[in-house]
């Protein structure tokens, strides 16, 4: 008995080590720093900058956490505004990215409402990182704004990087909400096609990850439009092994899809040019 | 998200990155445990190698042959039982100078969904007694690991089936205990662009490892 007692507890603490905590590189906060962030990828120039009263922080519940999230428009008038949620990705907190935020916020003269939101761990965000906590969080937001009068049809996704994970799930699989447009950025296919880029093998993901995320996937239960951005020279997600991946397995109504040249995983909207990135959001969100 | 492929990239050692622990072959009856710690390097501000570890038996079959096996330590930290077991081979022997191979069979199983994957692996080796008093030597040689399947996530093609690598090493041979150190350039015919680790290898591509092994003859 004592042996089989020993045998499990070595299984058990096997078991313990898994990579799924290496995938979010979450930083906590005291206070956000919004456009005084000094780390953002996308430098934006001032005039994209919002006045204090043209954004609002806002606390959310998910399960027992407590999130923060940033509306930037007015929240009297959700019941009327199309609204963008927009998914982060996995690094550090909102302040990282704020910029991109605001070029969404400036759409055709700040016609748009748009909601950003840390998941749980992130910035002043309570909890810790899960692959359920990024949907259940998201869903959070999204019931949050229905609850202020959003509807489908004035309600799109857009997820970058890590959040394209959330943004597929709830689009592909809807709670609150369904979203009526889907806007994926550097998005990646699978968490075992990481894997399997990384070793070379055709390794089954679990061997190192317990993460589900499976984009690749999902996108193919989606049948709202979709908005597909890839920087050609994205060296963390490169674009063959999981944009592409990603991209050829929508098949829903119609979709738009830019490669853009000399663009790496981050730097999409600067290298494209904020303006050539607008009108690409604004003609997807407006057709 | 760099942190995590930098954990990737520790599975990719886990699988694939071993030192070669037998070179020569046991005596008749001779047993042998060994221990072994390395993997490939990466340049974290310094060169850094990444701590896998394996604890191997070998016997000698014949002055021959030597059969041994592998539990990888490292791996089942992961919750993936990787075993492996072989045959070591003398193809040419001379007092100084000679060549082997072995076949070994790789095996994993995770503990999660209970996938379980074999990986054939050939090795060739030459060695020289430069001090034949003494039987240190040094080595080189090819390991090459084969992936089997066709096809990997998402249906796609598995296009790599042969993951070669070549490497380098030497032996003290202190009676009944050896001390084994090894470099080691792992898929040196394939791109390490594009990927955010940073290894440290020759050209862009594949990576360099270094490895230690403390064996104990019985």
């Amino acid at each position: 008995m004592k042996k089989w007692f020993l045998l499990l507890v070595v299984v058990s603490f096997l078991s313990a080590c898994r990579l799924d905590g290496f995938f979010f590189e979450n930083i906590e906060l005291e206070a956000y720093s919004l456009s005084a962030y000094e780390d953002d990828r996308v430098p934006l120039p001032e005039s994209y900058d919002l006045s204090e009263d043209e954004y609002v922080q806002i606390a959310l519940k998910s399960d027992d956490e407590t999130l923060q999230a940033f509306y930037l428009g007015d929240t009297s008038k959700i019941d009327e505004d199309t609204v963008i949620v927009y998914c982060h990705g996995n690094a550090a907190h909102i302040d990282a990215y704020w910029n991109r935020v605001l070029l969404l916020a400036n759409l055709a003269k700040k016609s748009y409402g748009v909601l950003i939101i840390d998941y749980r761990g992130f910035g002043m965000s309570t909890g810790i990182p899960t692959e359920a906590g990024l949907y259940t969080d998201i869903d959070a937001g999204i019931d949050w704004l229905k609850s202020k009068g959003l509807t489908n049809d004035r309600f799109i996704l857009y997820g970058f990087s890590m959040g394209t994970a959330p943004a597929c799930k709830l689009t592909a699989e809807p709670r609150s909400l369904s979203p009526m447009k889907l806007i994926c950025e550097a998005p990646f296919a699978s968490a075992e096609k990481m894997v399997q880029d990384a070793t070379l093998l055709a390794l089954p993901g679990q061997y190192v990850v317990n993460l589900k995320i499976n984009n690749a996937e999902l996108i193919k239960k989606v049948q709202v439009p979709l908005l597909w951005m890839h920087g050609k020279s994205d060296s963390f997600l490169t674009i063959d092994n999981h944009g592409e991946v990603f991209y050829k397995n929508y098949n829903g109504s119609w979709s738009e899809a830019y490669r853009v040249d000399g663009a790496e995983h981050s730097t999409l909207p600067t290298v494209m040019g904020f303006e050539e990135y607008s009108k690409a959001v604004l003609n997807f969100i407006r057709r | 998200m760099r942190k995590y492929l930098l954990g990737l990239v520790m599975l990719s050692s886990i699988v694939s990155c071993t030192t070669s622990r037998l070179i020569k072959p046991l005596d008749k009856g001779e047993k042998q445990i060994a221990a072994s710690l390395g993997g490939p390097l990466m340049n974290l501000g310094v060169p850094v190698f990444l701590p896998l570890s394996a604890i191997n038996f070998a016997y000698g079959a014949d002055s021959n042959t030597s059969v041994y096996g592998d539990i990888h330590l490292t791996s089942g930290l992961f919750g993936v039982m990787h075993l492996d077991a072989g045959v070591l081979q003398s193809i040419y022997a001379s007092p100084k100078f000679g060549v082997t191979s072995s076949l070994q069979a790789n095996y994993m199983l995770d503990f999660w969904q209970g996938q379980s994957r074999f990986y054939p692996q050939l090795d060739v080796n030459a060695y020289y007694n430069y001090r034949t008093k003494k039987e240190h030597f040094v080595y080189l040689g090819f390991t090459n690991w084969f992936e089997l399947s066709s096809t990997r996530a998402h249906n796609e093609e598995q296009a790599v089936h042969w993951i070669p690598a070549v490497q380098l090493g030497h032996v003290w041979d202190k009676g009944k205990w050896l001390h084994q150190f090894e470099m080691k350039y792992l898929a040196p015919n394939y791109s390490n662009q594009g990927i955010v680790v940073d290894y440290i290898s020759l050209g862009g591509k594949g990576s360099l490892g270094a490895y230690y092994t403390i064996s104990r003859r019985f």
